[in-house]
């Protein structure tokens, strides 16, 4: 029974993953005489890979990048929102209405596609986008945002994609905490303040934990959404690790090393991943 | 029973089989730029003519057209891939700098033997021949070259009390009159009806690519004396006065005197067509800016008389009266690439076979019916603009095509072939073309010329290693 599934994964999944291993070794390109006759040149890439400041400063982008929209943006922002508009334990009882429709958009900026949301936001900050439109309007300079402040455009860009999943998963947590211990924290006199912080937030760590590790590693993958908004630049200001992988084996044609960069990307989250893990399994 | 119908069955087989081999026809693959003005051309005229000519001979010939994405960097991705994947049209066009490195790639198919057998490849003029040839042999045909002269606004010169017909002898008098505009560019915005007006651009950044290093960067650095490869001692040059001095005059325009739009400019959005759009508005997009100097492609002239063209100046008052054009001047007279007082480049796209073909010599008959004489003439006079500069000699020399020359034909191909230059053809230039578009794109980002010099000296040899640089004074 498991043959045909298996067949599937090894020809779509494992027989690209071992050819593209093997493409780490050799000096293969999309044109020029290596294309004709790739060497193998062992671990030369890896060499490379390890001396490149190029690379080294897309692995520190991308690291404020997920910091900043990935852990403070989405996570920190998703709880939020999540405390606020909870059916159970409103806060403040009037957003009702306004909190469910909070949720709905959030939940809509997720559900869009990438590329759309891409054309959303290129609109909003263009030179002669929304954003300039309205800035004119009150007789001020129109700025060029995705060149002047291409980091926080990308971060805010996906702030604004992905607050929606952890807010749905915060939510749902919230959900499963039973009321009577907060009904006892009551009983005990706790304010707001301290019904969150002592009770309700201890509750919530392994989510929390779980959704930050999931985040994380999706945020270090992200690539479309800054890639359509900045293309990297100027310069390399915006380059991501996916971006230099992707500009090393398409812009430069370099397929090989190119490859090699993503494994690198591949370690570093691989690498990360296992930290979380042990955070979380210490913590509980 | 079963033994007869088996019989018949096969029999069937057979019969439809070779009724099928007789009428099959051989299907050729053709992918070639949508962007450009003969596109229409090819596929009204080209492919059904040659179908019907290479039926007329008994091959029928089916050529199916594979469209491209759009413009030159989509396009050379989507090119590589097919190449590499095995899946690229048998014919295709390619810009001839990329000949070298996909022919050592054994992409491109050696047309050596095949001109060597065709009478008319004695057509073909050197310079022309040149940017198809790799390590003495033949990897394509071309229908033409191109130039490039310097544009300016005859009426914002005008307006900023600037002489009109123009002709800068050194950068100096190119800054001089960038000045003189942007003195009064508020008032001359206002008597055009734009938003603002740029007195001068040179292209820049990493967004405008292959246009980036052959429009901007190059006709400066030739202006200086300089080149990026040292043919003498077959190096390249990772330092120079002419790089300084080109490095300079971007810092100098973006940066240090704001002569130019803004740096950012070229740093979002598809700045190259932006800027071409800036050149010809002459009040039709009111909320944009009008430039006045730009060093751009030859086929521009054409583009802005062209009511389809987004590059189009409405009539009135119509490109003659606003549009001119002149020679891009050295630093000083006279000290330009071999002493020359003006300079320009040429490139150009090339007609290459896949090596992969499995009809090399109908895909080759093709190439022979659009690069005919003929062929050339009749395209010459369908599209104004096309093949101004062509690759052969007996249909410059032909009287019809002499008479269609304009005076802006006659002005590129007599006073700006003389001074041309090519790229390197070298597999490695492409590359040290992207280091070129990001040099200047550290200029915009404000880095210093000296710093960004040696920022290039220590890329390039990276790139193609430390032996093979030199360092020229």
């Amino acid at each position: 029974m498991m043959v045909p599934a298996f067949l599937l994964w090894a020809i779509f999944m494992l027989g690209p993953a071992v050819w593209g291993i093997r493409l780490t070794f050799t000096n293969e390109a999309l044109t020029g005489p290596a294309a004709k006759n790739p060497q193998f040149i062992g671990l030369a890439n890896y060499r490379r890979l390890l001396g490149d400041p190029y690379f080294w400063g897309s692995v520190y982008r991308s690291f404020v990048f997920v910091l900043g929209s990935a852990i403070v943006g989405q996570a920190g922002l998703g709880l939020l929102l999540a405390v606020l508009t909870s059916e159970r334990r409103r806060i403040w009882p009037r957003v009702r209405i306004a909190g469910r429709l909070a949720t709905a958009l959030c939940w809509l900026a997720w559900v869009t596609p990438e590329t759309l949301i891409g054309w959303c936001w290129i609109s909003f900050l263009d030179y002669n986008g929304v954003l300039n439109q309205i800035l004119k309007l009150f007789g001020l300079r129109p700025v060029y945002w995705m060149v002047r402040h291409g980091m926080l455009s990308i971060i805010l860009a996906n702030i604004w994609w992905g607050t929606g999943w952890s807010m749905m998963l915060f939510k749902a947590a919230l959900e499963s905490i039973p009321r009577e211990v907060e009904e006892a924290a009551e009983v005990d006199g706790a304010s707001a303040w301290q019904k969150f912080r002592y009770v309700v937030l201890p509750l919530l760590r392994r989510p929390i934990f779980v959704n930050v590790l999931l985040i994380t590693i999706w945020t270090y993958g992200v690539f479309g959404l800054p890639f359509m908004m900045t293309g990297g630049g100027p310069g390399h200001r915006t380059e991501l690790m996916t971006i230099y992988a992707y500009k090393t084996g398409f812009k430069y044609f370099e397929i090989a090393y190119g490859t090699t960069v993503s494994i690198g990307i591949l370690f570093i989250t691989l690498f990360l991943a296992l930290v979380y893990h042990r955070l979380l399994g210490r913590r509980t | 029973m079963y033994k007869w119908l088996k019989v018949a069955l096969v029999l069937g087989i057979m019969v439809f089989g070779l009724g099928a081999l007789a009428q099959e026809k051989v299907v050729l693959t053709f992918a070639y730029p949508t962007w450009f003005t003969d596109y229409p051309r090819f596929l009204n005229w080209y492919i059904p003519a040659f179908e019907r000519y290479m039926e007329a001979r008994g091959t029928p010939v089916e050529i199916k057209v594979m469209e491209l994405p759009a413009p030159d960097d989509p396009y050379r991705e989507a090119t590589l891939l097919r190449l590499a994947a095995g899946t690229h049209a048998d014919i295709f066009a390619n810009d001839t700098f990329y000949i070298p490195a996909d022919a050592l790639a054994g992409y491109l198919l050696d047309l050596t033997p095949y001109v060597e057998k065709w009478p008319e490849w004695k057509f073909w003029v050197p310079a022309a021949k040149d940017a198809i040839t790799f390590q003495g042999r033949v990897w394509g045909l071309n229908r033409d070259t191109d130039v490039r002269p310097m544009y300016y606004r005859k009426d914002i010169f005008e307006l900023a009390g600037l002489p009109v017909p123009w002709q800068p002898a050194s950068w100096d008098d190119i800054l001089e009159a960038a000045r003189a505009i942007k003195a009064k560019r508020a008032e001359i915005a206002k008597a055009l009806g734009v938003s603002d007006v740029v007195p001068v651009a040179f292209k820049a950044g990493i967004l405008g690519g292959e246009a980036t290093t052959m429009q901007g960067f190059y006709m400066l650095l030739l202006g200086a004396g300089g080149r990026l490869y040292d043919a003498e001692s077959g190096k390249w040059v990772a330092k120079s006065s002419a790089l300084l001095d080109t490095l300079k005059f971007y810092y100098k325009i973006y940066i240090e005197e704001k002569l130019s739009v803004e740096p950012e400019f070229w740093m979002a959005g598809a700045p190259v067509d932006k800027i071409h759009l800036y050149l010809s508005n002459v009040g039709q997009r009111p909320n944009e800016p009008a430039l006045a100097m730009l060093v751009t492609w030859d086929g521009v002239w054409y583009d802005t008389v062209n009511p389809e063209h987004e590059r189009y100046i409405p009539d009135p008052p119509g490109r003659d009266a606003v549009l001119a054009y002149c020679k891009m001047p050295a630093k000083e007279p006279g000290a330009g690439i071999r002493g020359q007082d003006f300079v320009t480049i040429s490139g150009g796209w090339g007609m290459v076979i896949n090596a992969a073909t499995e009809h090399p010599d109908i895909a080759f008959e093709f190439l022979k019916f659009v690069h005919s004489k003929g062929e050339m003439l009749a395209s010459r006079i369908d599209v104004p603009g096309s093949i101004r500069l062509p690759a052969r000699w007996d249909l410059t020399e032909d009287p019809v095509y002499q008479k269609l020359a304009t005076p802006y034909d006659i002005f590129c191909a007599t006073e700006l072939v003389p001074l041309t230059t090519v790229r390197p053809g070298l597999t490695e230039y492409p590359k040290v073309s992207d280091l070129v578009q990001e040099a200047t794109e550290k200029i915009l980002l404000g880095e210093k010329p000296g710093d960004v010099l040696d920022w290039y000296a220590k890329a390039l040899k990276q790139l193609v290693g430390a032996e093979n640089v030199i360092e020229l004074p």
